[in-house]
Parts: C-alpha cells; sequence; structure tokens
C-alpha cells in the first residue's frame, strides 16, 4: 500500500488566534511580535500586502505599522497554545495517526484512507476545524511528508484550490514542483539553495529530476532523502510519539539590561523552576545543570559572555535543588559593571524518576522533596501559575527586567479573570 | 477514581535471608514507571471480616463539565455585561458557555459578531429575514440587513449565575 500523508498548516496561526476575540479586526492588517516585543513573526494576509517582511525588527517597521493603521500584538503563547491544543483534538477525531509537527502544523498519516475522495476528506477536515475553533487550516496531501508539505504551501497559495490540494496525480505533482521554487522545498536552508542555485538546480522540479549521481556525490544523507521523497518515495514516517526531550532549555532575553546581581538570581531562579516543572512533566530528572548569562552583542557596550556547569549530586526534578545548585553557578560566573541581556539555564543528562541512582554522600531529603513538589504541582493546577514560588524568584514589583509586552491580549481560554467579556 | 500502578520490569530478588550483592541492588532501583496501567480504586480496606458490599459498584464522581462543556474543545466561555437578555436567565455577570461547533437554529441564544461587535441575542429567522431580539423589554429587536456585518460565533449552551448576582 502506498503511503500517503496530509499536512494540516494554521494559517498565519497567531493571528487568526487574536482575531477570534476581536471580529473588528477581521479585515485589518495585524501583525504579532516574538518574545520581547523584537520582530514581527505572524502577519495577517493584509500586513503581509503592505510589505511587512517576516521577521522584521519591530523598530525598523514601526513607523510603517503606525503610518499603516497596522494592530500590533505581543505573542501571547498561552492563547496560542490553548487554540493549538483544540486544532489538534480537532484533528484527532478524523485519524489517530497524527503528529504534531510545531504549534501549528500537524502531519495526518492517511494511508488506509485512499479509497476516499480526499478533496472531500480534506475540505470536510478544513470546515471542521473552522467550526470547532475559528482557526482557518490549509491542506496538502500526497504520497510523501515533503511532497504534502508542497500540497499545502500551494494551497495556501492559489485562490482557486480554496486551502485544499491533493497531489495524487503524476501531472499535478509535476506541475506542482515546477511552480516550487528550491529553498521553499522542505529540508532546504538557505545555504543549500545557494548551491543547488549555482549547480543550475531552480525548482523542486529540477532537484527531483537531479542524477542519482550527481546526489551522491554532493547531497548529505538529508537530501538524498528529500530527493526520494519528491520521487514519491516516503522515507519519513508519522512520528505518533514525541520523544521525551534530551536537554531542556530555559532563557530570555530581558526587557532592560541588568546589572545587579539580585536581579540575574531572580531571573535564573526563575528559570532552573521553570526547568524543573518541565522535567516533572514528562517525568524526568536532570544530572547536570549549566547557567550562561551575555551581554548584548549589537549594543556598543563591555561584552562578556560565560557559562558554568554543575553536576548534581543525585539527578533532581525539584524547584528547590535546581534553583540551589543555579544560584551558585550564577554566582561564580557574575562580574559586576556589565549590562546583561540575556540568561538562561540549561538542564541535561535526563532520565527517568524511576531510575535515578541515590548518592551517598548527598544528605537532601529527596522523598519530602518529592512531596513537596507534588504538593506545588497540585496547587499550581489548581490556583494557577506562580501561586507559590521560591522566595529566590522575587515579587512581581521587582521585575524591571521582565520581558516587555507592549500589546499583549487577555488569556481569552486559559485564564477566568481573562474571560471575553461581551457588552449586551 | 483512578490509580496509577507501576509494574516492576523484573522480579525483584531481595528476599530475607539471601545476601545482597552488586546485582541486586540495580535492581532493587529499576523499578520501570514509564509504563503505567490504570485499574480501578475500591474504597474499602482490606480487612479482616466481610468486604464491603459497595466494592462491586465502582466509584465515579460526577463530571460537571458534561452538563457545562459536553464539547470542549468547540466551547469557549465569556461573560455578559448588560441587561438586555434578562428574560432569557441571563443576568448581569453571567458566565456562558459558547459551543463555536453547534449550527444556529431559529430561537437560539446566540453570540454574534454585528459590524465588528460582539453581541448576545435570541437568533430569530423568519423566512428570508434574521432578527436579533433582546429579551427584555426594554429593547427593540435589531434587523439584519444584507449591508451589515454579520456573523454567529457560536451558540450559547450553558448560563452560569450566581443566585446572588440576580
Amino acid at each position: 500500500m502506498k503511503p500517503l500523508f496530509a499536512l494540516v498548516d494554521c494559517n498565519n496561526f497567531y493571528v487568526s488566534c487574536e482575531r477570534l476575540f476581536r471580529p473588528d479586526l477581521g479585515k485589518k492588517p495585524v501583525v504579532v511580535l516574538s518574545n520581547n516585543d523584537g520582530c514581527i513573526i505572524s502577519r495577517s494576509d493584509e500586513a503581509k500586502a503592505l510589505g511587512i517582511k517576516m521577521g522584521a525588527p519591530l523598530f525598523l517597521v514601526h513607523d510603517l505599522l503606525k503610518k499603516e493603521g497596522v494592530h500590533i500584538f505581543s505573542s501571547n503563547y498561552e492563547l496560542y497554545g490553548d487554540l493549538s491544543f483544540r486544532v489538534t483534538e480537532t484533528l484527532r477525531q478524523f485519524t489517530p495517526q497524527i503528529e504534531i509537527y510545531s504549534i501549528d502544523e500537524s502531519f495526518l498519516d492517511l494511508t488506509k484512507y485512499f479509497f476516499l475522495n480526499l478533496k472531500i476528506y480534506a475540505e470536510n477536515l478544513r470546515n471542521t476545524v473552522r467550526k470547532n475553533t475559528g482557526i482557518p487550516v490549509s491542506v496538502g496531501i500526497s504520497y510523501t511528508k515533503t511532497l504534502a508539505k508542497i500540497a499545502n504551501r500551494l494551497a495556501k497559495k492559489s485562490e482557486k484550490a480554496g486551502g485544499v490540494l491533493v497531489l495524487t496525480d503524476e501531472r499535478h505533482i509535476d506541475a506542482a514542483l515546477k511552480r516550487t521554487a528550491i529553498e521553499d522545498v522542505w529540508g532546504v536552508g538557505r545555504q543549500y539553495a545557494k548551491f543547488f542555485r549555482a549547480s543550475g538546480i531552480y525548482t523542486a522540479h529540477d532537484l527531483k529530476n537531479a542524477q542519482d549521481a550527481w546526489i551522491q556525490k554532493h547531497g548529505t544523507v538529508v537530501m538524498r532523502r528529500t530527493v526520494q521523497e519528491l520521487r514519491g518515495i516516503s522515507c519519513l514516517d508519522i512520528e505518533l510519539m514525541q520523544p521525551d526531550k534530551k536537554g531542556i532549555c530555559t532563557s530570555r532575553s530581558f526587557g532592560k539590561s541588568v546589572t545587579n546581581l539580585g536581579a540575574l538570581q531572580e531571573a535564573i531562579a526563575i528559570y532552573a523552576s521553570s526547568c524543573a516543572k518541565k522535567l516533572r512533566k514528562q517525568k524526568s530528572c536532570a544530572k547536570v545543570l549549566k547557567v550562561f548569562v551575555k551581554t548584548n552583542k549589537y549594543a556598543d557596550t563591555l561584552q562578556y559572555f560565560n557559562s558554568k556547569e554543575i553536576i548534581l549530586p543525585t539527578a533532581s526534578n525539584s524547584d528547590l535543588e535546581l534553583v540551589k545548585y543555579a544560584t551558585k553557578a550564577l554566582n561564580e560566573i557574575y562580574k559586576e559593571g556589565y549590562l546583561y541581556k540575556k540568561a538562561g539555564v540549561i538542564v541535561t543528562e535526563l532520565m527517568p524518576e524511576s531510575n535515578v541512582q541515590l548518592n551517598l554522600l548527598d544528605t537532601t531529603d529527596h522523598l519530602k522533596h518529592n512531596n513537596l513538589m507534588a504538593a506545588i504541582d497540585e496547587i499550581t493546577r489548581k490556583l494557577g501559575k506562580n501561586a507559590v514560588t521560591i522566595a529566590q524568584q522575587g515579587t512581581k514589583e521587582s521585575k524591571d527586567w521582565h520581558p516587555i509586552k507592549e500589546y499583549v491580549s487577555p488569556c481569552y481560554t486559559t485564564r477566568l479573570k481573562d474571560i471575553l467579556t461581551i457588552h449586551i | 477514581m483512578l490509580i496509577y500502578l507501576a509494574n516492576t520490569r523484573k522480579n525483584m530478588r531481595l528476599t530475607a535471608g539471601n545476601r545482597l550483592d552488586e546485582n541486586d541492588i540495580i535492581e532493587f532501583i529499576n523499578i520501570d514507571l514509564t509504563q503505567s496501567t490504570c485499574l480501578p480504586f475500591y474504597a474499602s480496606r482490606i480487612s479482616a471480616g466481610f468486604p464491603s458490599p459497595a466494592d462491586n459498584y465502582l466509584e465515579f464522581s460526577i463530571n460537571i463539565n458534561e452538563i457545562i462543556a459536553p464539547n470542549p474543545v468547540s466551547t469557549f466561555f465569556v461573560q455578559v455585561n448588560g441587561d438586555s437578555m434578562i428574560d432569557a436567565h441571563i443576568p448581569q455577570k453571567a458566565i456562558l458557555a459558547v459551543d463555536k461547533a453547534l449550527a444556529a437554529k431559529h430561537n437560539d441564544i446566540v453570540v454574534c459578531c454585528l459590524d465588528g461587535d460582539f453581541t448576545v441575542k435570541r437568533l430569530i429567522l423568519e423566512g428570508k429575514e434574521v432578527w436579533l431580539k433582546p429579551e427584555n423589554c426594554k429593547y427593540r429587536p435589531i434587523a439584519v440587513t444584507p449591508e451589515m456585518d454579520f456573523r454567529v460565533w457560536g451558540v450559547v449552551i450553558t448560563v452560569m449565575y450566581n443566585p446572588k448576582d440576580i
């Protein structure tokens, strides 16, 4: 049986989420900014038409946005995460064979549905997601993941397609590949695209028809796989289970540069605590903890970067333990007189909670920690994030280094106090 | 109620009287908790005497979500401010569960967008005419005309309020 994949991709996902609760912005240009209000990471079609580029730094386009009356939002991942969950849950009603590829993209394995009218199936799927969540999606279907990506891209671009494109006919596949520039092929990075262009390969179709010997000589394993996929031979399967993370990093740029140790300690405590929570969620413990600090490399100030790794006596996922060692690591690398722009905590050497080897010389009462963390998680579940924190994480008032979120929308779907109020 | 039961990967060989060697200790710690199994939980404790006759009945707690939002994926909550729907038992500050997936029918109470603003009204479909009817005689029904930007956002399925608020 020939495999069959669908790629379901939410259109301008972050903007679509914001618009769901702002019907007044239906046809208006809207953009969403990255963390710290740095760059533009999502644009409505109207904003794209104004020539606003993806990834453009806010300070460069701020005047243009103002002049054109573009609505700006800071990113609200709480809202996007909830709507993303609703979208994938809706997709699960269609098939359990689903791989959540990113916050706004999922692959579906439709191999067993080959006998269906795929166009009608895809249209039905699209309408159901729209009805359940209000989020518009595009669907591309073909024999491999790479081809499904290409189908999806064209489904989005072409008015005629109406958000759905099924590529199962050889002629249609070839026509689609000819319309796809080499840099728009999944897995082809900018450097590779340059190299391909220099070698006379301009489109996906050119790459599909490249000579095997040439690909063998110049391509990596990944590239050979991409060529196979373009030829309709599936090399990438659906990954149903998300593998547990091998390492977890929590880092953020500061809204305002930080100079004093106290503020850095607060930030590091928050990041370490966040790592601990992520570890507990996947039932892992970490053996190694690393802290890094850095100054703003774009600023004309004294530059400093340093990091410190600590091996924990016993692998842990306790807030208390991780905060303790993270603070210790920070104190060793902190130097006075620099304007710090970013800091982070990385935990690695993860192992299942159940496999932790106890250390005879370690005097920490781990059972007590586990009970405490379980209690904290329960309180968090009931009362929301940050109901209980480690004192080192500081108070709300003290955080002038917090990421800037000037244009953030309410968490309409995840916080009771933020739900939409309708004046009737 | 459910509890999680750990599977031991291998049988533990630690029994009284055996001497411990290194391998035993490694196995002892090596309990695989990643493979958990759901089991029904019975309330009464095992003790000598008669078992509780209630043990034949599994314990489930009432899931209020089944009433408020049977379809959680497409249900959103909103709060109202205003008295235009008071006769439909929607007082000030009431929280509404709104199901986006339901197709709105005649006489449904709906959340809709009218020229860029949200409102909550009773939907009246008469032939080709569409009306939005308030449930308070102080207000007049709104005729929806083709030049208006009108869209049903979702259907109100549950109204929640604190009796003290009425």
